[in-house]
């Protein structure tokens, strides 16, 4: 039975190490999905922000988020983000790019069914 | 044993580190370390309810010693299970998966 893990990334794109978080959960799954197993990223909290469309990060020296976003699909990694993170900051679905959005009760049964959960 | 979600940050300086209140379920387990103990200090009672009715659920509560002892919190609810660094490291390996 193929097993499932779900790579969550909670942290603002800005002003951490964790502008690379984003990265390191694509990375991660690239990498699980070559020993079948199954991965989905989960994006919560300031995770949220690194869906906004059109962030030019290239003034501090930062390389865009797209390339984290790119070629999903083709690994088989579904991307979700929590939807009340994105009501809280006022961020609209027209604002974001395409993702699966989750309410609390949907992320507990996510949680459920994965055998193994990282934090980013 | 199910879920362990840990949580670390302070609940007044980041609200949403207690999201993981909301994903609980039964049989799962929520452990207070580092900043997260202050919880223990205070709490609004909307959130006492809320914690009360996940432990009716089965849902049970832990917190770290050495943190709680740093911070000089001396009442701690009985709600809590408190915990040295050895049962959290059992804790960590008996619960079937850990959400940081």
């Amino acid at each position: 039975m193929t097993k499932k893990a779900l790579l969550v990334v909670k942290s603002s794109p800005y002003g951490t190490i964790c502008a690379i978080c984003v990265y390191e959960a694509k990375r991660a799954a690239v990498g699980l999905s070559g020993e079948d197993i199954e991965s989905s990223i989960l994006l919560v909290n300031d995770g949220v922000y690194f869906l906004l469309k059109g962030q030019d990060p290239s003034d501090l020296k930062m390389q865009s988020f797209e390339l984290a976003f790119q070629d999903l699909e083709d690994f088989d990694i579904k991307l979700f983000a929590h939807k009340p993170s994105l009501e809280k900051r006022a961020i609209s679905e027209s604002e974001i790019r395409k993702v699966d959005l989750l309410t609390d009760d949907e992320i507990a049964d996510l949680i459920k069914s994965s055998d193994v959960i990282m934090t980013f | 044993m199910d879920t362990l979600f840990i949580v670390k940050d302070s609940p007044f300086v980041i609200d949403e580190s207690l999201t993981p209140l909301k994903w609980a379920k039964e049989d799962d387990g929520i452990v207070f370390i580092q900043e997260g103990v202050y919880i223990a200090k205070k709490m609004p009672e909307s959130l006492w309810s809320y914690i009360e009715n996940l432990k009716t659920k089965g849902v049970r509560f832990y917190i770290l010693k050495a943190d709680v002892n740093a911070r000089a919190l001396r009442e701690i609810p009985s709600i809590f299970e408190v915990v040295d660094y050895d049962k959290l490291i059992d804790l960590i390996t008996t619960y079937k998966r850990i959400f940081s």
